[in-house]
């Protein structure tokens, strides 16, 4: 798979030039690739070997069950994106106010519940390939937004998926994951919020564990 | 800001119940004719209704004090009744336009429900152009009407989406995401009976849209509504395994809903653009825990991290 670095370009390229911009990307191709910095670069490349993974997992669809696939998942999320930094922000000011064995207790059902949730989630794609467009600054702490669109085998319109890395301890990892426009960080945070709000910290941990129980034994 | 809403909305439920209220095509209709009058009679009702209850909402709805934190960024005063309502849609989903859109995936093949999709996408780019207009997106209005030309013409009737192929994408427009590049503020959250997740400003844009819409006039009465439900079966079906898994993955199935729709439609709002500082706070450690950050938690980080990168 190609590897498509389209620096700025003067921002949002408009829909009128796209098959002139192809037709441009494909030509230059290798002097946008030299002319990428060296942080876009080492950004792009978290995402697009996290793409090839989830890819590959993906592939072997036949042959393999949902368990299995849901382990290869873990890897990935694992590895690649900052569980720690997820699940502080997705808790939010709650965390302040929640008890150390809470606290615990929703650090340890929350990488299982993130695994459940993205496994399945991706787990209906199907022969779906996925090309880096181009990286830019995110804003705030130095964070990069990579944006990648997700190409359907049917043809059909691409959907855009955007992810945010940060440089943690000397590496990137991925931090959120903007599908069309909506952040799954922040969607977990206001669900989260709601529940909180509604039963109280017990009562998200126990959401928590119904979901990942529940989810475990529909795999089966 | 609200009852500027209260009022277009007012305005165009009056429109539409002028405009439903004549008989459509006088000759060869009276017995459907007879039908509809009571579903329009109740359409009106509930536009009312739904008036009166925006208005009212508006008075006594203040966005919550601490609206500006990102984590409690939610203005749904009506939640209780948002909530009653979506358990009420969701039934009806589950009990009827979940098994039509089955049914439907189950007998058309792709290809075909591809067809169909072009189709009711072509008939919904008069609609889009006026908004591109209304929004001075020029460009975007330019090619919703090239791609109604192209699609109509050499894509026969819309069946064909010629116009993606030469590089014309859609570029979906209303009259909600017009008021909101006019400024019109989303107002609370509502969950509306049957059209689902919406706000104030949403509803009065599906309104407008409904009146801006040639083809509510073109067609006759039942051809509308029929485009109606062809159009919400459509829609259904290309989000069945969508819908499931979200369903099946959310620990408060309505407050995702919720926020789903907000993002969604601040992204077509910007049109698919970065918005020029992201609405994703700060999220370094220290930040989300403040001052009580303690060793405890300390050690958790270093011990999670050492597993997480094993």
């Amino acid at each position: 798979m190609k590897l498509f670095y389209v620096l700025s370009l003067g921002g949002i390229v408009g829909r009128r030039q796209t098959v002139a911009l192809v037709a441009l990307l494909m030509f230059s191709l290798s002097s946008f690739g030299a002319s990428a910095s060296a942080a876009d670069d080492q950004a792009g490349d978290v995402v697009q070997s996290l793409g090839e993974r989830a890819i590959s997992v993906l592939g072997k669809k036949e042959g393999s069950t949902f368990v299995e696939r849901e382990a290869a998942f873990r890897n990935i999320l694992v590895e690649g994106f900052h569980i720690q930094t997820i699940s502080r922000f997705v808790l939010g000011r709650h965390w302040k106010t929640a008890t150390k064995y809470q606290r615990e207790a929703y650090s340890d059902i929350f990488v299982d519940f993130i695994v459940r949730v993205y496994a399945s989630r991706f787990d209906s794609y199907n022969g779906q390939t996925f090309e880096i467009l181009k990286t830019v600054k995110a804003g705030t702490e130095g964070d990069m937004l990579v944006r990648t669109r997700i190409l359907r085998p049917s043809g059909g319109t691409p959907v855009g998926v955007d992810f945010r890395v940060r440089m943690i301890r000397g590496g990137y990892r991925v931090v959120d994951i903007n599908v069309g426009g909506i952040s799954m960080l922040h969607t977990h945070r206001v669900e989260f919020a709601s529940v909180i709000k509604r039963k109280g910290m017990d009562g998200l941990l126990e959401e928590l564990r119904a979901q990942v129980e529940a989810r475990g034994s529909a795999a089966e | 800001m609200c009852q500027w809403v209260a009022w277009l909305l007012a305005l165009a439920s009056f429109i539409l119940a002028r405009v439903i209220g004549k008989p459509a095509f006088e000759g060869g209709h009276v017995t459907f004719a007879a039908a509809t009058t009571r579903i329009m009679r109740l359409g009106k009702m509930l536009a009312m209704l739904m008036v009166i209850g925006i208005v009212a909402g508006c008075a006594s709805a203040t966005a919550p004090e601490n609206y500006d934190d990102e984590e409690y960024s939610v203005n749904d005063p009506f939640e209780d009744i948002n909530r009653i309502t979506f358990a009420v849609n969701d039934t009806i989903d589950a009990v009827l336009l979940s098994p039509m859109a089955n049914i439907y995936v189950g007998i058309v093949p792709r290809w075909g429900r591809e067809r169909a999709t072009n189709m009711l996408n072509n008939l919904g780019e008069p609609v889009n152009f006026f908004n591109g207009l209304l929004q001075w997106e020029l460009e975007r209005a330019a090619t919703s009407m090239l791609r109604f030309t192209f699609n109509s013409t050499i894509g026969l009737g819309g069946v064909f989406d010629v116009a993606e192929g030469i590089g014309f994408s859609r570029t979906p427009e209303d009259f909600g995401q017009t008021l909101a590049v006019w400024g019109v503020g989303e107002g609370p959250f509502l969950m509306l009976p049957l059209f689902g997740p919406s706000n104030p400003r949403d509803t009065a844009g599906m309104a407008v849209d409904w009146l801006m819409d040639p083809f509510t006039r073109a067609l006759r009465e039942h051809e509308s509504w029929q485009r109606s439900i062809v159009r919400g079966i459509d829609l259904r079906s290309r989000y069945i395994d969508e819908l499931a898994v979200l369903k099946a993955t959310s620990i408060d199935h309505y407050a995702a809903m919720r926020e789903l729709y907000r993002q969604h439609r601040g992204n077509e709002i910007r049109n698919g653009k970065l918005p020029s500082t992201l609405p994703i706070p700060s999220i370094t450690i220290w930040d989300v825990m403040g001052d009580e950050f303690d060793q405890a938690a300390s050690d958790d980080v270093v011990g999670v991290d050492k597993v997480s990168s094993e």
